[in-house]
């Protein structure tokens, strides 16, 4: 049998992450709920918004709140990948493959990614016109990057998140928690400089600088910056998700604790 | 009559442990912390931050409509995970089965559910409050009781109901996930029914959560709105008698296809 080559091994990965992604959300499912959901959320805290602060409310929490429901799979779904080792107590035998655990589930991530920003552009294509800020989601096409952008360094820290919290069988609290963290401290329904604490705690929050660079660019303000800001967040994400499971996977070889047990 | 005495203090004692089984196993489940410290902390602060002339009265209006809000993102995902933790321990099936009427149980396990819930988003609505140093009204604490323990029970009956539907489902969680959103929206509890459109705005009227709004906010303001009270407390006789009728059921359905412990 050939060896199987580093991009034989990545297709691989990418190949099981969609099989494992639509096993757990069958298109029956993912037409009545995984999509509904977003919509719903995305449509609520748009209104909310409106309610709150008027018509401009309603415009800023919609931009806000298309970047926000991404995370519904780039932060607190995404925790499945790794989850998913614990709950069928295969992390054994990713561990005899030699793959580094972190690519793995980098790669078997991708789904989620995709999913998040299909998502986005339903809502842009739904919400925006019920919500009557159609001209918002065309505003908002040139942005698109960004939002990809957002979509990748989300699933950066979710899968950070995940990490420490699936032993300790606090995934669900620590990937919400985060959800939450970014949607009031991620300017993404709070304008920034309301709460000097939230700014400094969003600083380092996925999300929240790609919001402010599409908020530039709809002003016709400077936006690239920021857009830097995000990428370079997400990469603090992304090496953090590395450190934590590599020292987890070490871990595991020196304790035994191959099911995060 | 004495027969009838014993299975009233049959009925409660189920009742009773019920609570108590689903009090304890809340104090193990880490998604509570989500549903009543982390989302009503953070709807009260997105939702009062960019609000302009933050008076008392308004104020109210948002601390009751979060309140509400978590109580039924808690209601729906507890009557999932309820019946869905019964299954993977294997113990469905025995509750079905049992001597004593099943939906006695889910109901218990929902008023057990409701109080922990009421309880902690309480408490997390106050310390937000006290943080932000905002003041609230609150005109008629004994009315505020009254709405309270009507909360309690409206939510039990909506976990009857809601909970039918997770015993022919392995897709729980999915389906509570996707349940919240609607009710978020047209339930009037932080969207008024006003701002929808007419064509939707009806459905509002059929939803307990919009009247217990309405009694709430106006007993908070000083203006005790019994109508709404009454609209209340008749949708939840009637969400129990319907939960009741559903459950035996989808129940019966289960059983005879054989799919109660099926996961």
């Amino acid at each position: 049998m050939p060896r199987l080559t580093s991009s034989d091994l990545a297709a691989e990965s990418v190949r099981i992450g969609f099989r494992q992604y639509l096993a757990a959300n069958p298109w029956p499912i993912m037409l009545t709920t995984e999509w509904p959901r977003p919509l719903l959320q995305c449509l609520f805290f748009t209104l909310l918004g409106q309610v709150t602060a008027g018509e401009a409310g309603g415009r800023f929490a919609f931009v806000g709140s298309v970047a926000m429901i991404m995370m519904l799979n780039t932060v607190v779904g995404v925790g499945d990948v790794p989850a998913g080792e614990k709950w069928f107590g295969t992390f054994y035998r990713l561990q005899m493959a030699g793959t580094p655990p972190a690519g793995a589930f980098a790669l078997r991530a991708i789904p989620w990614t995709v999913q998040g920003l299909v998502t986005a552009l339903l809502c842009l294509a739904i919400v925006g016109p019920v919500t009557g800020h159609g001209d918002v989601s065309l505003a908002l096409l040139p942005t698109l990057p960004i939002f990809v952008l957002m979509a990748v360094t989300s699933t950066a820290a979710g899968l950070a998140a995940a990490s420490p919290a699936i032993g300790r069988r606090a995934d669900v609290v620590v990937s919400n928690g985060l959800v939450y963290l970014v949607i009031t401290a991620g300017g993404l329904l709070v304008p920034a400089g309301r709460a000097p604490l939230l700014d400094v705690v969003g600083a380092v929050l996925p999300i929240r600088h790609g919001v402010l660079a599409v908020r530039g660019y709809l002003d016709g303000g400077p936006w690239l910056g920021e857009a830097a800001l995000e990428l370079i967040v997400g990469i603090g994400w992304g090496v953090l998700a590395a450190v934590l499971y590599r020292r987890q996977a070490t871990r595991a070889r020196a304790t035994g604790s191959d099911d995060y047990a | 009559m004495s027969r009838t005495v014993d299975r009233l203090l049959t009925a409660a004692g189920v009742l009773a442990t019920s609570a108590r089984i689903q009090i304890a196993e809340m104090r193990s489940s880490t998604i509570v912390i989500v549903f009543t410290f982390v989302q009503p902390a953070a709807l009260l602060a997105v939702t009062l931050l960019p609000m302009d002339g933050r008076t008392p009265q308004r104020v109210a209006g948002v601390v009751f409509g979060v309140l509400l809000t978590a109580f039924w993102t808690a209601t729906v995902w507890g009557a999932a995970s309820v019946l869905r933790r019964d299954r993977a321990m294997g113990t469905l099936a025995r509750s079905m089965t049992g001597v004593v009427d099943a939906r006695l149980v889910v109901v218990g396990k929902g008023l057990g559910s409701s109080l922990v819930t009421v309880v902690l988003v309480g408490v997390t609505i106050a310390l937000v409050l006290l943080v932000m140093r905002q003041p609230v009204a609150l005109a008629h604490p004994v009315w505020l009781v009254v709405g309270m323990l009507t909360v309690l029970a409206s939510g039990a009956a909506v976990g009857l109901l809601v909970g039918s539907i997770f015993v022919l489902t392995r897709y729980g969680p999915q389906v509570s996930s996707v349940l919240m959103y609607p009710v978020f929206l047209l339930g009037g509890m932080l969207i008024p029914p006003e701002v929808l459109p007419a064509a939707v705005r009806w459905v509002s009227y059929g939803i307990s959560m919009r009247w217990l709004q309405q009694f709430l906010v106006g007993a908070a303001a000083g203006h005790v709105s019994l109508p709404a009270l009454g609209a209340a407390i008749a949708l939840t006789v009637a969400y129990a008698v319907a939960g009741a009728a559903m459950f035996s059921r989808f129940v019966a359905r289960a059983r005879r296809d054989a799919t109660l412990d099926v996961f």
